[in-house]
């Protein structure tokens, strides 16, 4: 404030200065105390005044002096008033004229008191400069003539003669009005910065903070300026690069406006848009910069929506308008203008009634009454007109968009394009009479089947019987021809041998071999086709009983002692352990006569030895038995289980009738167990196990 | 061969008639009568009576006691069933051991065997199975 002051004012300012011009001031006084008051009254303090100044400096000295002091005291650039002691105006300069926009008319002789406001003169003499008889400086208004106020400062400087008597008052009057303008306008700003909702900071070119407002505070999340003034602003910021960029954008072109990411003090980052510029004084020089931000980060948020939103519009392939009041179009999708056959820029600036079918003008005018009643409408299935006049269906919902002030800004539709769906409609429609067609149709043919199975199943019923019947009458005839074929081998097979004694021919006697060799084998072959058919016969009874399978076995080997030692075969029986199984007896047997016999048969060289073992399982038995035989292929395999199989037919064995595995097969699985093969392979040997149900306590 | 014969009579003339044991054949098969009569025979051990049916063999019984009877079951007019039963109902004649001779291996012929308490071989039978069961039954 002081900078601007001109010169005179520092001059008056000065304490010493100032008592001189008091001095001179009080040396006029003698003219105008002529001018107001008797001579004789003044003339000793004016001489005493002039003689003792003259004393001190002489007079011609005192008379430039005057004369300087006039010229200041005429141009100064402030009011300088002097009163006498009843308080009128008696000498102003030419100043004062200029700021109350008065002349020497409405100044001179005026009480002093006409240029203050009563409240403020009041307050000037509540003060009691005078009879202080004290220098006193305050701020005040003073009226113009026009009644303006005008705020000014005012020293009052209360003037005495030699005696000491009060014989008036000067008072030095500055127009402040432009310095409390701008004191104000400052508070204003001062008070717009400190409650601005944006962050504002300021920072000096050191880059240190040295302002900040409430709201930056607030952005940034710290408790207390003091613990961002003073630090470097470079901190505030995600990217020091783009900070240093914007302090060289400051400093070159003055200002910067753009958007940056923020980082608070607890290292989260939010977006804020600034606009900071460079402070400058009079002659151009920065003073500091200032920047005032706002957070963006939820309006960016929001516009990256909208953009995702719009996008999503863009390309749906359902249309989309937005519409005024009046049903201008302004926005359109690609599909809602292709769907009516116009370009994107066609449809916009049409108006939404372009699109409507002529028949349901009625129909739509409602639809939009109620738009504008309760701000939108359910979906409604109505027909919109293509460029090229032709119709199709279409589902609509429109909405009422309104603005923050809850004022209709535009309308937003979707329209849906359902020829396809209208038309899947009538076809499923016609589709679903076809199907009940055909599904009584199905319903007859159902019952007519259900008739036809019905006979069918009682056909097959019968056929079952029939074809029972006629298995029991198979093997009641092969049982009936095994049984009369037994009869007349009996002779045979007593007399033969019988005569084979009595021969004494060698030829003969082979011949008589031969015969009773095959004798032999047709009575086997009788005795095993008889056997068979009574195991296959349904009515087939088993006496079952546990058996102790250690003991059985080796009853059966003692049984078959003769044939094995014949053969020069050896038994190794490994069971070891106390096994029951549940089995008839006398076919179990049968099972072992049948497997040594068959081992017997298929091992070429004498000396071998037959295993057998058995291990015990959770329900079943397996018993096993090896041979060191000529073994079998996995073609023999699988067959040699069939009813008159030969493992090898070519050999043509007459001495084999191929069913003694057929008739070990049903015996085991008639006790509800299995047989089956294994060998590694021909001339390897073959291994055969059995299961059967372990009996006794299980 | 003839040393056998010679062995023949010379058992019999060392063990004695008594020691010829008497076999009743019962079986309407007169071929099976003859071969088990041969076979028998052409051991010195036994002596074979043939009876062509039921009746025969009662008839027989009435003058000759045999040592074991082997009998058909299956016979025209008096089955063995029956022969048996009347066999049984004389006092005499029950304590004769009995054999059935069968065709039939099914369970019901064991069952009736074991039921009746009395031994059977089965049909076709070599000389030397029929022998060994006499054997046994007679305690040789």
């Amino acid at each position: 404030m002081n900078e601007g002051e001109p010169e005179i004012v520092k001059f008056l300012r000065d304490e010493e200065r100032l008592g001189k011009l008091h001095s001179k001031l009080q040396s006029s006084y003698k003219e105008l105390e002529i001018l107001d008051k008797p001579p004789e009254n003044v003339s000793d303090d004016m001489i005493s005044v002039i003689s003792d100044t003259g004393r001190k400096t002489g007079y011609s000295e005192l008379d430039g002096l005057e004369e300087k002091y006039k010229t200041i005291f005429e141009n100064s650039a402030i009011a300088i008033t002097l009163t006498d002691r009843n308080e009128r105006i008696i000498l102003w300069n030419k100043y004062t004229e200029n700021l109350l926009d008065m002349n020497k008319d409405d100044l001179y002789m005026k009480p002093v008191e006409l240029l203050y406001p009563p409240e403020e003169w009041r307050r000037i003499r509540s003060e009691n400069v005078r009879q202080k008889g004290m220098q006193h400086h305050l701020e005040t208004k003073m009226v113009r003539k026009n009644n303006e106020l005008i705020d000014v400062d005012i020293s009052l400087s209360v003037l005495k003669n030699h005696k000491g008597r009060v014989i008036g008052s000067v008072g030095v009057v500055r127009d402040i009005t432009e310095r409390k303008k701008m004191e104000q306008d400052l508070r204003i700003k001062d008070n717009a910065i400190m409650s601005s909702i944006n962050a504002i900071a300021f920072v000096n070119l050191e880059g240190e903070v040295i302002y900040v407002n409430p709201s930056f505070l607030n952005m940034w999340e710290y408790d207390s300026e003091n613990r961002i003034l003073g630090k470097p602003a470079v901190d505030l910021w995600k990217m020091k690069g783009q900070y240093i960029e914007i302090m060289d954008a400051l400093k070159n072109e003055g200002g910067w406006v753009g958007e940056l990411t923020a980082k608070r003090g607890d290292g989260s980052l939010f977006i804020v848009q600034i606009s900071a510029s460079m402070v400058k004084d009079e002659e151009n020089n920065p003073i500091c910069m200032m920047a005032s931000f706002m957070d963006v980060t939820d309006r960016k948020r929001m516009e990256r929506n909208l953009t995702k939103f719009k996008t999503i519009t863009d390309r749906a392939d359902y249309g989309s308008i937005t519409y005024d009041i009046k049903g201008n179009i302004f926005y359109t999708n690609e599909s809602f203008a292709r769907m009516h056959g116009y370009s994107m820029e066609e449809v916009i600036g049409k108006n939404r009634s372009t699109f409507y079918n002529e028949n349901q003008v009625e129909r739509v005018e409602q639809l939009n009454d109620q738009i504008r009643q309760s701000g939108s409408f359910v979906a409604e299935e109505i027909w919109h007109k293509r460029k090229d006049g032709t119709v199709f269906p279409v589902l609509m919902t429109s909405t009422l968009i309104k603005d923050e002030k809850k004022k209709l800004s535009f309308l937003a539709a979707t329209v849906v394009d359902i020829t396809d769906i209208k038309n899947a409609e009538k076809k499923l429609r016609s589709n679903a009479n076809k199907l009940r067609i055909l599904n009584s149709e199905l319903n007859l043919a159902k019952e007519e089947l259900s008739v036809l199975n019905k006979n069918l199943e009682e056909k097959v019923k019968e056929r079952t019987v029939e074809i029972e019947r006629l298995l029991k009458q198979k093997d009641e005839f092969i049982g009936q021809l095994g049984h009369d074929l037994k009869t007349p081998l009996t002779p045979m097979m007593t007399l033969l041998p019988l005569l084979r004694t009595k021969m004494k021919d060698a030829k003969s006697m082979e011949m008589l071999d031969a015969v009773i060799r095959n004798v032999h084998f047709m009575k086997d072959l009788v005795i095993e086709t008889i056997d068979l058919t009574g195991i296959n016969s349904t009515n087939m009874e088993f006496s079952i009983e546990d058996i102790d399978l250690l003991s059985e076995v080796n009853n059966i080997i003692k049984n078959n002692q003769l044939l094995l030692e014949d053969n020069n075969f050896k038994v190794d029986n490994k069971i070891n352990e106390k096994i029951i199984i549940e089995a008839d007896k006398l076919r179990f047997e049968e099972i072992f006569n049948n497997l040594i016999s068959n081992a017997i048969k298929y091992t070429p060289e004498s000396g071998s030895t037959l295993t057998i073992d058995a291990k015990k399982g959770k329900d079943f038995v397996t018993i096993s038995m090896s041979d060191t035989g000529i073994g079998m292929t996995e073609e023999q395999l699988s067959h040699i289980f069939d009813e008159f199989y030969k493992a090898d037919e070519s050999r043509h064995d007459l001495y084999s009738h191929g069913l003694g595995l057929s008739i070990c097969k049903n015996i085991v699985e008639k006790h509800g167990g299995k047989i089956w093969a294994e060998s590694p392979g021909k001339e390897k040997g073959s291994t055969f196990y059995f299961t059967f149900k372990c009996g006794g306590e299980k | 061969m003839w040393w056998r014969e010679i062995v023949k009579k010379m058992f019999i003339i060392v063990v004695g008639e008594k020691m010829i044991k008497k076999i009743m054949i019962v079986d309407d098969n007169p071929d099976i009568l003859l071969s088990i009569k041969n076979g028998l025979e052409d051991s010195a051990e036994y002596k074979v009576i043939g009876a062509e049916s039921g009746e025969k063999c009662l008839e027989i019984l009435e003058a000759e006691m045999p040592d074991l009877i082997l009998l058909d079951i299956m016979m025209p007019e008096m089955s063995g069933w029956e022969t048996y039963d009347r066999i049984k109902e004389n006092e005499v004649w029950r304590k004769i051991p009995l054999v059935f001779l069968t065709a039939r291996t099914d369970k019901i012929a064991r069952d009736a065997g074991d039921f009746l308490g009395e031994d059977y071989i089965e049909k076709p039978f070599e000389i030397d199975n029929i022998m060994e069961r006499i054997d046994k039954i007679l305690g040789r």
